[in-house]
């Protein structure tokens, strides 16, 4: 086992460089750099002035040195600071990324209880009418982007009924009220956790589908074993193995797949930032977050391939 | 005990009357028995046609006099000025006359009254909203098809190379699909629009590079089934070159689940540019789209008293994935050749 989690490790290093490396040469290819924000005003025109600043900044090297020079400093934790308040980026990340994970941990959770039961009940119910229900609701939770049901959520709950809060994370003068942040995380949670729900529901209903039409299915039956047995531990365990694949690919999605609806909800995490930085052109703060994601993204990846290896043996041993 | 009965085998063959019916044809007919699919592929004609009609004209026409009308029709005046129709030139274009002027030599003018019907209401600067649907459908389906059909593209080129040639060249590739697999797709469209500059064909060019990595795989593992298909070996016993091998044996027995693969593109590509238009990051104002026209929900206003202006963008975009996701469940369902289900 231990070769084999070495072995992943050793493949996601170039993963995670290639992913690192193309976001630097994309911000280094666009137009403008960061010496336009430390040249002196009277100077702007100034060629002269403008290569001593690139030249200080290291930005008349050519891009792979310049990527080494970042990668060395980000491994030191040295990630430069934000144009726009000046914090440095190594906080403000580790902040934002907190922020993040609450949310969409939350949201995953819920969606995890929601979507795995019902999707087995949906399996074992097939075509049923809570079956067709599920199915439906299921189609519609994948279809809608969650940040169109968090506008309606927001116009319906927080405006016309005034239940929640409009957006943010906490009220101003009550930051460390629990109960007023729960108020906050509640619609957010919710919404995402129902996109979440309905993709997990999906594919534990196929999963649980293709396990129990399987012979060693009807064989526990023949045996005279109990319903409840017969799906809770031998087809349940044997439909997990896919169910794992896409909670591990979700991960990724915890940090940056809900940009647009913290937007919506304007709820301090990674993606609020990443626009923010995006919008600044701050090339340190783009990069932090993409360090973040990437690193994300293979732990993750390798969190799915462990799991694999403990549920199914066959892995392990190839 | 039981009394085991001669095996009767009896072969009907296919008389010349009798019809086998070719997989297409099973394929089109069971898709069409799919009665969600049909309703969806309905919807996405409609769509399509609602998005063609749509006046760009009309979507573009600022009057600041009626903003932020609800739904209805609508009665406003202004004071034009009266033309003198003795100084014509030309009778019928009413630009070639001069204005009327007084006694004081002022010119006179009148209040006009108009009447407009807006069956969803103007927006922030008095534009039609139903024209600004419309054409901004128009705007978000020509990216959702284009970068698909970019991406699809990549992905069979990709795929078909990398499971075809195998070796070295497949292990380089299937690497880069790694990269570009665990890429967070939505981090590279943010920083690239937001750099290069967004626009429609940035948008398209963007969202089919970074996506086209599925379909590579997809392929690649077709092909590689493919590879050891006897009718493959039949193929290459008989000298049939590389170029024709796979254009008239590989690739048509790719497509179905590419085809299904492109379809449920088009619904996350739909919601990829509503997201990034949402952000202000796709397509830029005056243009419509349906992602910037939701995007003025942006603001509480908006959000709370002026909902003609973001729920029918926000319907559209709704409807659009609901009915392309009906018809790839559709697609599937038809396509799979394993399925017993012959409804």
């Amino acid at each position: 086992m231990t070769t084999f989690i070495i072995r992943r490790i050793l493949i996601s290093i170039p993963v995670f460089l290639g992913i690192t490396f193309i976001v630097f040469v994309f911000i280094a290819l666009a137009p403008g750099d960061a010496s336009s924000a430390f040249v002196r005003p009277e100077f702007a025109a100034d060629p002269v002035a403008i290569a001593k600043v690139r030249e200080r900044l290291g930005l008349d090297q050519p891009l792979p040195i310049r990527y080494i020079r970042w990668l060395g400093a980000a491994l030191t934790g040295e990630l430069g600071y934000r144009i726009d308040t000046g914090v440095a980026i190594a906080d403000d990340v580790w902040r934002t990324l907190k922020n993040s994970a609450i949310l969409m941990g939350t949201a995953l959770i819920f969606g995890l209880l929601v979507g795995v039961p019902l999707g087995v009940l949906s399996a074992v119910r097939q075509y049923s009418k809570l079956d067709f229900l599920l199915t439906g609701i299921t189609f519609l939770g994948i279809s809608i982007p969650s940040f169109l049901l968090g506008l309606g959520g927001l116009w319906l709950l927080g405006l016309q009924l005034d239940l929640i809060p409009i957006g943010g994370m906490t009220t101003v003068g009550k930051e460390n009220d629990f109960f007023d942040f729960l108020r906050h995380l509640a619609l957010p949670a919710l919404i995402l956790g129902f996109g979440y729900a309905a993709t997990f529901l999906r594919y534990t209903r196929a999963s649980m589908l293709e396990v129990i039409n399987s012979d060693y299915i009807a064989t526990a039956r023949a045996k005279g074993l109990p319903n409840r047995i017969v799906i809770n531990r031998h087809a349940f365990r044997n439909a997990l193995i896919p169910i794992i694949t896409i909670l591990a690919l979700s991960l990724p999605e915890l940090i940056g797949g809900a940009v647009v609806t913290e937007q919506v909800f304007t709820w301090p995490g990674m993606g609020q930032s990443l626009v923010d930085g995006v919008g600044n052109r701050d090339f340190y703060l783009i990069m932090g977050i993409t360090l973040v994601l990437a690193f994300v993204v293979l732990l993750a990846n390798l969190i799915a391939d462990v799991a694999y290896g403990f549920a199914d043996p066959r892995i392990r041993r190839s | 005990m039981s009394v085991q009965e001669p095996l009767a085998v009896t072969i009907t063959r296919p008389t010349r009357t009798q019809k086998i019916e070719s997989p297409r044809r099973r394929t089109i007919r069971r898709f069409l028995r799919h009665r969600l699919a049909l309703v969806g592929l309905i919807a996405i004609i409609a769509i399509i046609v609602l998005a063609i009609v749509g006046s760009e004209e009309a979507a573009l026409a600022q009057n600041t006099e009626i903003a932020n009308m609800p739904p209805g029709t609508i009665t406003w005046t202004t004071k034009e000025f009266v033309k003198d129709m003795t100084t014509c030139t030309d009778p019928n274009d009413l630009s070639t006359c001069k204005n009327l002027r007084d006694a004081n030599g002022k010119s006179v003018r009148a209040e006009v009254e108009h009447v407009q019907t807006f069956l969803l209401g103007t927006d922030g600067l008095g534009r039609d909203v139903l024209s600004r649907v419309l054409v901004g459908g128009r705007v978000s389906l020509i990216v959702a098809f284009a970068s698909v059909l970019l991406s699809t593209l990549i992905g069979v080129i990709v795929g078909v190379i990398s499971g075809y040639l195998g070796g070295r060249t497949d292990a380089t590739l299937m690497r880069i699909v790694d990269v570009a697999l665990s890429f967070p797709v939505i981090l590279l469209l943010l920083v690239v629009s937001a750099l290069i500059g967004p626009g429609l064909s940035t948008l398209i060019l963007m969202i089919g590079v970074v996506t086209w990595a599925r379909g590579a795989r997809i392929v690649r593992g077709q092909v590689l089934a493919l590879r050891s298909a006897t009718f493959i070996e039949a193929a290459k016993v008989i000298g049939v070159s590389d170029r024709r091998m796979i254009i008239s044996h590989v690739l048509p027995n790719t497509i179905a689940p590419i085809v299904v693969l492109a379809t449920f593109g088009v619904a996350s590509v739909v919601i990829f540019e509503a997201g990034l238009s949402y952000l202000g990051l796709g397509i830029q104002p005056p243009t419509p789209s349906w992602g910037n026209l939701v995007n003025g929900a942006r603001t509480i206003t908006v959000l709370e008293r002026y909902i003609w202006q973001w729920v029918p963008a926000a319907l559209a975009i709704v409807t659009m994935v609901l009915a392309v996701n009906f018809v790839g469940d559709g697609l599937r369902d038809a396509f799979d050749q394993r399925s017993t289900n012959d409804r």
